[in-house]
């Protein structure tokens, strides 16, 4: 703020506290010989006292119980609320702070008041508070205290009132009294009974952890008082995504104790048997110090982890807990238990070992029925009883998993038979363990030969399951790898849940598996669920964690989840960088996968730096020829292709393909991988024929490394097969593509998605062809095979459906086309929404075709259905409905030509995918920007244009740069419309860098641009010269482009037309003359080069330097002439244009013979056509 | 991606940016807080009841709680926060004005039915664009209390609160308002 803007306000200020009467001559004094100060202020509060009840009322409203924001509770000691005299703080809790309080009627006591925390609506708290007073007022039980009174304060919380408790915590209470285990279960037996009690009068409590249970001390005898009975029910809202915030709020005091049913958000779901799970954590923890899950590892792993940690994860058991415990630990948590270390393991393991697991049973019917049963197990170990609980039979488990398998145990090849030894082998293993356990061998020893068995048993699984992992790579069929595969992590689940270890190692195992036969979803949750083991095995940073989190990370990649993934990557390479110091293999392999994540973000400028670290830092550590060197030259090559820096990517590929040559000779998969990674830069770069070439030798490689039927070689082939089409080498390329649809087929089966690629690949071909029947039997074919192998209701059948129609349209067989339709309608609510997703539902080319014959309202339904039926079957908010009503808006605003009704639905898109984020949401962004600046509404598409370009800013794809310079324009011309010319002329330039960067360019488009910015530019106050526009323009386009680019003449040319019209003939020569030398290079039959030697002949004729315009005036009519039935229509202008110039040349040479005679071929043309 | 909780990091990772002085740190935290708003009005939004409509000083709450993942009433990302949510919450609602003006401008028969984020904002549109207007010139004359007007006008934050939230006495939260006011409204006159 600038010193007299100060000075203004103080005056102001000041003159305001004053009575309206003393102002003048305040003002007198205060602003004398500052006439302009004076002015001002007297301005200022002029307004002010007009100014009425301008911004009295906020523009939003709020209502009056909402939620205070920010400000600390005000309670303090003295308060009141309502009956109710504060006295004392005495605790803070998760939701709320408690109060010791006094009562004065109708009875004078002290009470515990807690007031709930901020963020809870209070009427529906209190309501369901009184919901359930009766049954509070019912329980009376020595060990719960009392409920007495719920209300709101002043500031609009809830509070409730209780029995006051002078108690400490239960877990506290036992360890600083040192209780032995069997004091601690007698304790224990206790709270079970009020729990009871309280479920007999029906009242559940919701919420047991050890700060709801407190113990006094009565002459040395302790009794424990459960408290807040009530008080989760009425504060626990339904636990909708709607109260999520709230939900999440309890959970971080809770998730520890929080039962799989409750982790569900499914309040209807809990019942009496949530808090015997709670009171089994509680047992838990009361024996081992610890609770099941780690507070802390569970808020790590966020919402979502939480609830599948609780939901999947199998605790270890306490014993092993205790055996697991770092040394310092262990003392200190048998000390408190007056108990050493071995012997604290020993009386855990066994029976207090099932009785707490019984109790924490993820399925509640397998848990005690009653907190009774639960105290009578407790009690019964204590009286050296049998107790009811008890570990499953191993051998039982076997068999049953045996005979239930027995079928596909028997059709399995020596793989799964291999597979079974290893789990009977574990199985046996685990029996061999029980029985040990009850010969009571000293625990140190037994932990020591049980991990080293286990160990073996890991292993000898490992390599089974590595072993078979290949097979896939091999295209064979995998089913019965993935029911195996299925069965083991079942299996590892129970059977290692006392073995941490062993577990994490399996299940990181079972996850690489998963991971390489495409199973994503299976294997981020092996490798979550390892990764959750290896957290907790002692030390902070711990090799294993980082392998884990790495694997994770990819995982997580391949299914698209960036966000998450790089977080995790970059903890990785943290803890990589703490654990290995300055170079080293993990280290640098930590840094590739960084870089890879966040080049997938589309992070490119931070993702290349890395990229060359991991690069340099593999070559300092292993030389130049080495696999890890050659796989990071790939990486980096891919990331510079798609910032546009094609040749250094390059030579980078050829390094790679150069060292892998030198390793591992000229016939190896890695080989043909390299030349493949080559081929595709080198057709990014358009080098056509060398690309061709080396799909050729990946083909040859692969065929002899993996034989002649093979995913990778039909890969190969497909490849192939798209590069011929590109070079119009047409029957090579159909023939190729069909083969490898035809092994795609056999290997993979109707319905894989490598195999729907080939088809539509194969389609797309023949319909540019215009080979609609051969397209149409091929798609026949399809649907028959994939009926007979899928049946009907099947996303696959309905996409070949959508192709086949689209097919039809194109041959104008309408009425069969919107049969099929109408077919693919009724399959829709049989689909699931995720299947929904994928599929080419919309109706474009036959609303088109409805559309061209005039039956624009038939088209219009054809999308009102579809859009209806997916409402229905995926909701409101799915990515199908916006990517449809977004199709939807396009059809109205492009080809109907309705921007205002496209605008609409353009909207309902947005809304949707705001709340998703995906890219898409540009697109729509940028369309509904478009939308609204053609119905003349350019000062309300301006903020969604900006919206778009801001998102196409931060994610800065090369990919789509196309799409932010089509936006950047775009808002230009929003701006432009809105008069403000500097804005519009700066977003016009930053839309025409980013064209310079499309590939290929868009000459149209960049033409365009530039006219629009000429025009801002004419319309500003500046003069400017067009000649240098054009020619700054043409520079950034040579620093970007090769000098020889045919898109480069196409603008050339256009500039050239554009300054010829204007006669400045000498500023449009040498364009003119650019121009023609890159098309005589590049296009030397093609009729335009001979219409750009006509342009410069009619340059030099402007010129009038006749003698060097003649023969390009001459030699350009003749090719154009030989060439007139190759001129499209739009261009049909340029022959006559070409004529006029040499009518001109020969008039103005005084040659009116042969002027005349130029001027009968000027009408000749017409007469011709007729 | 479903998972608030990344966004809880960037959030947490963008203010201690901001802290440490990373001037582009505060560039990347509007469209942070903004896309916040926008996800929860429109998650929201899908479970109201019909008719029904969003406060926005809850939802900024709200906001708020969710990013920074737990209750903690004296951190000090707090103003940077809701600097960046009265921005955001100051475009939702010019938005909506916009679009409700081009409803009633020959927008036809628009019936938005879905997800359209109906916020409870009954003030009047043609005062909630002036204001916003002038907003953006007072902004570059006086940063501080552009900021104050914003959160009271737009979140609707009380002077207590705003003034919690500039870190400044409710005292000079009265003074600035009424200078504040009187220059905007000023500044509305003249531009009419």
């Amino acid at each position: 703020m600038s010193e007299p803007d100060q000075r203004e306000e103080a005056v102001f200020e000041a003159a305001l506290q004053l009575p309206v009467g003393e102002r003048a001559a305040y003002l007198d004094q205060t602003c004398a010989g500052d006439a302009d100060l004076r002015r001002r202020v007297e301005v200022l509060l002029g307004a002010f006292e007009r100014a009425g009840g301008f911004l009295k009322q906020p523009a939003v409203t709020r209502s009056a119980d909402s939620p205070t924001l920010l400000i600390p509770p005000t309670e303090k000691a003295g308060d009141r609320i309502g009956r109710y005299k504060l006295l004392q703080q005495i605790g803070e809790g998760g939701c709320g702070i408690v109060y010791m309080a006094e009562q004065v009627e109708p009875v004078r006591r002290r009470v515990a008041l807690k007031v709930i925390k901020l963020g809870m609506d209070t009427k529906s708290v209190i309501a369901r508070f009184e919901a359930e007073r009766q049954a509070l007022a019912l329980m009376d039980h020595p060990n719960i205290a009392k409920v007495l009174d719920a209300g709101a304060t002043d500031t609009g919380r809830p509070y409730f009132v209780m029995e006051l408790v002078h108690g400490i915590k239960i877990t506290d209470y036992c360890d600083q009294n040192n209780l032995p285990t069997r004091e601690r279960l007698d304790l224990f037996v206790l709270v079970c009974q009020a729990i009871q009690h309280a479920h007999q009068k029906g009242v559940i409590h919701r919420d047991i952890k050890p700060s709801n249970i407190l113990v006094t001390s009565n002459d040395g005898v302790p009794m424990p008082k459960v408290i807040d009975f009530g008080i989760a029910k009425a504060t626990q809202q339904p636990l909708t995504d709607k109260t999520l915030f709230t939900a999440f709020e309890q959970f971080i005091g809770t998730p520890a104790y929080m039962s799989p049913e409750q982790a569900e958000m499914n309040a209807s779901g809990i019942d009496t048997r949530s808090d015997i799970y709670s009171l089994g954590v509680l047992l838990y923890e009361l024996l081992t110090s610890q609770t099941p899950f780690d507070s802390k590892a569970l808020l790590q792993a966020g919402l979502d982890g939480i609830r599948q940690i609780i939901r999947e994860q199998e605790p270890v058991r306490p014993s092993t807990r205790l055996s697991t415990m770092l040394a310092g630990e262990l003392t200190t948590t048998a000390r408190h238990r007056h108990a050493e270390p071995p012997k604290l393991i020993r009386l855990v393991r066994g029976e207090l070992d099932w009785i707490v697991m019984k109790a924490m049973e993820k399925d509640r019917s397998r848990r005690y029925e009653t907190a009774n049963g639960f105290a009578k197990d407790v009690q019964r170990y204590l009286a050296d009883e049998p107790v009811v609980a008890c570990p499953p039979s191993a051998v039982y488990r076997f068999q049953k998993l045996f005979r239930r398998n027995k079928l596909a145990f028997a059709a399995a090849g020596a793989v799964v038979a291999a597979l079974l030894i290893g789990l009977a082998v574990s199985t046996w293993l685990l029996f061999q363990e029980k029985a040990a356990r009850q010969r009571a061998v000293a625990a140190e020893t037994k932990a020591h030969t049980e991990a080293s068995k286990s160990q073996q048993v890991a292993e000898f699984l490992k390599k089974m399951i590595q072993g078979v992992g290949p097979s896939t790579a091999l295209g064979r069929d995998t089913k019965m790898l993935r029911e195996i595969l299925d069965k083991t992590a079942e299996h590892v689940g129970r059977d290692l849940k006392d073995q941490p270890e062993v577990e994490a190692e399996l299940r990181f195992t079972i996850g690489e598996v998963y991971w390489a036969l495409d199973e994503n979803d299976k294997a981020e949750k092996m490798h979550r669920q390892a990764l959750a083991l290896r957290r907790k095995f002692p030390g902070d940073d711990n090799a294993l964690v980082a392998t884990s989190i790495n694997r994770l990370v990819w995982v997580l990649f391949s299914q698209g989840s960036m966000t998450e993934a790089e977080s995790l990557s970059r903890e990785a390479l943290a803890m990589r960088r703490r654990l290995l110091g300055g170079e080293h293999p993990d280290l640098a392999s930590s840094l590739n996968t960084l870089a890879q994540v966040l080049g997938a973000e589309g992070r490119l400028d931070e993702a290349e730096p890395l990229q060359r670290q991991a690069l340099a830092m593999y070559r300092k550590l292993f030389g130049d020829d080495n696999r890890e060197v050659t796989v990071s030259l790939n990486n980096l090559a891919k990331m510079l292709v798609s910032r546009g820096k094609a040749s250094e990517a390059e030579l980078l590929s050829r390094d790679a393909l150069r060292i892998r040559r030198k390793l591992f000779g000229n016939e190896h998969a890695e080989v043909a991988t390299s030349v493949n990674d080559l081929a595709l830069i080198l057709y990014h770069e358009r080098k056509l024929v060398e690309s061709e070439a080396l799909r050729r030798e990946g083909l040859e490689i692969r065929r002899k490394v993996f034989g002649n039927e093979h995913s990778e070689v039909a890969n190969s082939l497909n490849d192939l097969a798209l590069i011929l089409y590109h070079e119009r080498k047409l029957v090579e390329s159909e023939a190729l593509m069909r083969e490898a649809l035809a092994m795609r087929r056999k290997l993979l089966g109707e319905a894989n998605r490598h195999v729907a690629q080939s088809l539509s690949d194969l389609a797309d071909g023949l319909t540019q062809e215009g080979r609609l029947d051969d397209v149409e039997a091929l798609y026949r074919d399809a649907l028959s095979r994939q009926r007979s192998a899928l049946g009907s209701d099947n996303p696959t059948v309905v996409a070949t459906l959508c192709g086949l129609a689209d097919c039809l349209t194109l041959q104008g067989k309408l009425e069969a086309a919107r049969k099929l339709h109408r077919e693919v309608l009724g399959i829709i609510p049989k689909l699931r929404a995720e299947d929904l997703v994928k599929l080419p539902l919309v109706p474009r080319r036959l609303a088109e075709l409805l559309h061209s014959q005039g039956q624009a309202l038939e088209a219009e339904k054809l999308y009102e259905e579809i859009i209806l039926l997916i409402r229905k079957s995926s909701g409101e908010s799915s990515p199908t409905l916006a990517y449809m009503l977004h199709n939807f808006a396009n059809f109205l605003f492009y080809r109907e030509n309705k921007p205002a009704r496209a605008a609409e639905h353009y909207l309902n898109a947005l809304s949707i995918r705001y709340a998703i984020t995906n890219d898409e949401l540009t697109y729509t962004l940028r369309e509904l920007g478009g939308a609204l600046l053609a119905t003349g509404k350019p000062k309300q598409a301006e903020p969604y244009l900006r919206d778009a370009l801001a998102i196409y800013h931060k994610l800065h794809r090369e990919e789509d740069v196309w799409g932010s310079a089509a936006t950047a324009a775009s808002l230009a011309d929003a701006l432009y419309q809105q008069d403000r010319l500097p804005e519009a002329e700066q977003s016009y330039r930053e839309a025409l860098v980013a064209y310079s960067k499309c590939r290929p360019l868009d000459s149209q488009a960049y033409v365009h641009t530039v006219q629009s910015l000429v025009g801002v530019l004419t319309a500003g106050k500046q003069p400017f010269d067009k000649a240098a526009l054009y020619s700054a323009c043409l520079q950034g386009l040579r620093a970007q482009l090769p000098t020889d680019d045919p898109t480069l003449a196409d603008v050339l040319a256009q500039f050239t037309s554009a300054l010829i019209v204007e006669g400045n003939f000498t500023g449009a020569e040498p364009l003119a003359r650019d121009c023609l030398a890159i098309r005589e290079k590049k296009l030397p039959d093609d009729w335009r080069t001979f219409n750009t030697r006509s342009m410069v002949g009619g340059c030099l004729l402007g010129q009038k330097k006749y003698a060097a315009a003649e023969p390009l005036l001459l030699s350009g009519y003749e090719g154009l002439k030989q060439r007139e039935d190759k001129i499209p229509p739009a261009g049909k202008a340029r022959l006559p244009q070409a004529i006029q110039r040499l009518v001109q040349f020969y008039e103005e040479t005084n040659r009116p013979e042969q002027a005349a005679e130029w001027k009968t071929k000027l009408a000749a043309p017409d007469k011709a056509q007729k | 991606m479903t998972d608030s909780f990344c966004r809880v990091s960037d959030f947490t990772r963008v203010i201690e940016a901001i802290q440490q002085g990373d001037p582009r740190a505060a560039d990347q935290l509007l469209p942070l807080v903004y896309d916040e708003l926008r996800r929860l009005a429109a998650a929201k939004m899908t479970q109201e009841r019909p008719g029904q409509t969003l406060q926005p000083t809850a939802l900024v709450h709200e906001a708020w709680l969710r990013l920074i993942g737990k209750e903690d009433a004296q951190w000090n990302g707090r103003a940077h926060f809701f600097g960046a949510a009265a921005e955001a919450m100051r475009r939702i609602l010019i938005e909506n004005a916009r679009r409700k003006r081009a409803e009633r401008h020959g927008g036809g028969q628009a019936r938005l039915d879905i997800a359209e984020i109906e916020l409870a904002a009954p003030g009047k549109d043609d005062e909630l664009l002036a204001v916003s207007e002038a907003l953006e010139k007072f902004a570059v004359r006086d940063k501080q209390k552009a900021e104050l007007v914003k959160l009271r006008y737009f979140v609707g934050l009380t002077t207590e609160e705003a003034a919690e939230v500039l870190g400044i006495s409710v005292p000079t939260a009265d003074r600035w308002w009424a200078y504040s006011r009187a220059w905007l409204f000023e500044e509305i006159e003249r531009s009419r």
